[in-house]
């Protein structure tokens, strides 16, 4: 793609070395590793057509087939995962609580990551005072135990998931933007800013086309791997009875009404259990490629 | 401009560009550590000023606080910048921001680094224009063509297109030098603009410089550790050491009557103008180093590394005095001026 005229006149440019096609396994391998997305395309359709998916209704109940193993078909209606303690197909509300999880996690990581990293990249700007404000606030959110500002936030403003939204987005602000920060400051430090702040460019333009480009693949990573504890974080909330309420087919819910039956009917809250484990595993798997990808600087020891 | 006006007392008519003056400043780490003392250099129209000195003894600050860029734990203490009759200090972050680009523009050292790896060379030219809302969009691509064959960019539209990484270095100082022109500043300031190429390409840059001034009556200040540089485009240097000037004059008072060791020492160890000498190791170099920040005492400051040195340098700092016409030095016992000074030579 390079003209090659670029060596010349001047004396030798680097011309990056071309990468070469890798050899068929190599290759076949390298697709494979990127499992977690074809994970998280099922779970994302799951969560945006879940009617299409689930056999039955979340919410209908089936008083006679109650609490009934993996399998069993009741009345001619199979429940393939079993029945809970209303009757209530376990299958179809695990299916319904992806919609439920991914909706509040990536409702609260763009909440907070847009604030968060507006905040970060402010302060890494306006380094003297403002920023120093900013992160003072940042630290302090940050040494705020969640659950005990999960439970004051619940307490003013009742259960709910838009609180539970709102709870996440408040909580998990400062994490976006500390790294905000660091990479702001990073970026200014960098030749090419101090240049263009040299020839005039103002604060905005310099944010848009100078800053921004540069900080935005940290904090993809970042939000990346936040959507996974977000997951975790409205199922712990749910199951403590502060996040969806019942009949919310959340699966923090479920497993705190799964629980009681552990011993007797196992699949209640094994199930939304395993869910939660295998999206959780796989978004932070994802973090962990996009961040060799996007950010190879902060590559985690392995 | 009109908000900006100071009174002063420039006379009209032979304004300097730039007047650096009485300039103080000092960093904040912990105690304040003074980086700049008392420094004043002035830029005439058309003019090219050389500052020179060792690594750390103030240039880049000097340089970064004209355009209003120092770091952020540095401030200004004392003295003030005036360009073109408006005192920069008396500006607002706004009012100052309008006149980079416009009124002074600066080229940095590492012209590997100093460009933006995800924009197009073109892009970034056309850029600066728009930010000083100059021209329509087609008019300012024709201008950055233009630009880029101003500083000798060989097939401009294939430039336009590339981005730094299929440049070589000295392409790429010629692209942040026409950045740093494109909305026709007065001031050019090039902070070291050559010492990462190579001799021919350092040449062809410093062409460039002499190039502007003659044609577009661009004023340069040119910060460089080496004397050669100098000699080759500045039309008056300003000397620097541990944060002060130690001597100012007009290029050819400087090569042929410098006035303080210092300088005498800096021109001795030019390899050059010393080919005659034959191999490297007999250059004469100063001995001892520039003094850190926090390390400078009473008296003149280059007096512990300086073999003329008397009492009266350990105990008085000197101020800048007439050594000659358009000529003044730091110096209690200047060097003679009617003969060739015999230059600080190495014990080994
Ligand atoms: N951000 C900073 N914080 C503290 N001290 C600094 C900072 N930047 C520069 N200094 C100090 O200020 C002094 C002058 O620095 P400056 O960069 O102006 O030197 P210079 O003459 O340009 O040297 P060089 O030839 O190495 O570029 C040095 O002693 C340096 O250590
Ligand atoms: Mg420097």
């Amino acid at each position: 793609m390079i003209p090659a005229e670029v060596a010349a006149p001047l004396g030798p440019a680097e011309v990056p070395a071309a990468v070469g096609a890798e050899p068929g396994r190599r290759s076949y391998r390298r697709v494979l590793r990127w499992w977690p997305l074809a994970v998280l395309a099922v779970a994302a359709f799951a969560a945006a057509f879940p009617f299409v998916l689930a056999p039955n209704l979340p919410d209908a109940t089936d008083l006679v087939g109650r609490l009934k193993g993996p399998g069993t078909t009741v009345h001619g209606t199979s429940y393939l995962l079993g029945t809970d303690s209303l009757g209530r197909d376990v299958l179809s509300r695990v299916i319904w609580g992806t919609r439920i999880s991914m909706t509040v996690a990536v409702i609260a990581v763009v909440a907070g990551g847009v604030v968060g990293s507006l905040l970060g990249i402010l302060a890494g700007s306006r380094r003297k005072v403002l920023g120093g404000v900013i992160m003072r606030f940042a630290d302090m959110v940050l040494s705020i135990p969640f659950f005990l500002l999960a439970i004051l936030v619940v307490a003013i403003l009742g259960p709910s998931l838009v609180n539970t939204v709102i709870v996440l987005a408040t909580v998990r602000w400062p994490r976006y933007a500390r790294v905000a920060f660091g990479q702001t400051l990073e970026a200014h430090s960098r030749e090419f800013v101090k240049a263009s702040v040299a020839v005039g460019v103002g604060p905005w333009r310099l944010f848009r086309r100078h800053i921004l480009p540069e900080v935005l693949p940290s904090l993809i990573v970042v939000a990346t791997l936040e959507v996974g504890l977000m997951i975790i974080y409205e199922a712990a909330l749910s199951f403590i009875g502060l996040g969806a309420q019942p009949p919310t087919p959340s699966w923090g819910a479920m497993l705190s009404e799964g629980q009681q039956y552990v011993s007797t009917a196992w699949w209640i809250a094994t199930f939304p259990g395993l869910a939660l484990f295998v999206i959780v595993v796989s978004v932070n798997r994802l973090g962990d490629l996009l961040r060799d990808r996007l950010d190879p600087r902060q590559r985690s020891p392995r | 401009m009109s908000q900006g006006v100071t009174d002063d007392q420039v006379p009209a008519g032979q304004d300097p560009v730039l007047a650096v003056e009485d300039l103080s400043v000092c960093f904040e780490a912990g105690r304040q550590l003074k980086a700049l003392s008392q420094v004043s250099v002035t830029v005439g129209r058309a003019e090219i000023v050389g500052v020179v000195g060792e690594s750390g003894c103030g240039k880049s600050l000097t340089a970064l606080s004209v355009m209003g860029l120092l770091p952020h734990n540095a401030t200004v203490t004392g003295g003030r910048v005036v360009l073109e009759g408006v005192d920069l200090g008396s500006l607002n972050g706004r009012q100052r921001r309008d006149l980079r680009g416009r009124r002074m523009s600066m080229v940095f050292q590492e012209p590997m680094v100093a460009l933006n790896p995800l924009m197009r060379a073109g892009r970034q030219v056309t850029e600066v224009l728009s930010v000083h809302s100059l021209l329509s969009r087609p008019a300012r691509k024709e201008r950055t063509l233009a630009l880029f064959r101003e500083v000798g960019l060989a097939d401009p539209e294939a430039r336009y297109r590339q981005y730094p990484h299929q440049l070589s270095g000295g392409m790429r100082q010629r692209v942040m030098i026409a950045m740093a022109l494109a909305a026709e500043p007065s001031l050019l300031i090039a902070d070291e603009p050559t010492t990462a190429l190579d001799p021919t390409v350092q040449s062809q840059i410093l062409q460039i410089f002499l190039d502007i001034r003659d044609r577009l009556g661009t004023s340069v200040l040119l910060v460089t550790h080496d004397m050669g540089v100098i000699a080759e485009v500045a039309d008056r240097v300003t000397v620097m050491y541990a944060g002060r000037v130690v001597e100012s004059a007009p290029v050819s008072e400087i090569f042929h009557r410098p006035a303080h060791p210092y300088t005498a020492g800096l021109l001795a160890s030019i390899p050059a103008r010393n080919a005659d000498r034959g191999r490297a190791e007999d250059l004469p170099t100063i001995p001892g180093r520039v003094p850190a920040l926090g390390e400078i005492t009473a008296g003149c400051p280059f007096a512990p590394r300086c073999e003329r040195a008397q009492t009266r340098c350990l105990q008085e700092e000197p101020g800048l005095l007439a050594a000659g016409p358009a000529h003044l030095a730091a110096c209690w016992y200047p060097l003679e001026q009617d003969r060739l000074p015999a230059p600080a030579r190495s014990e080994t």
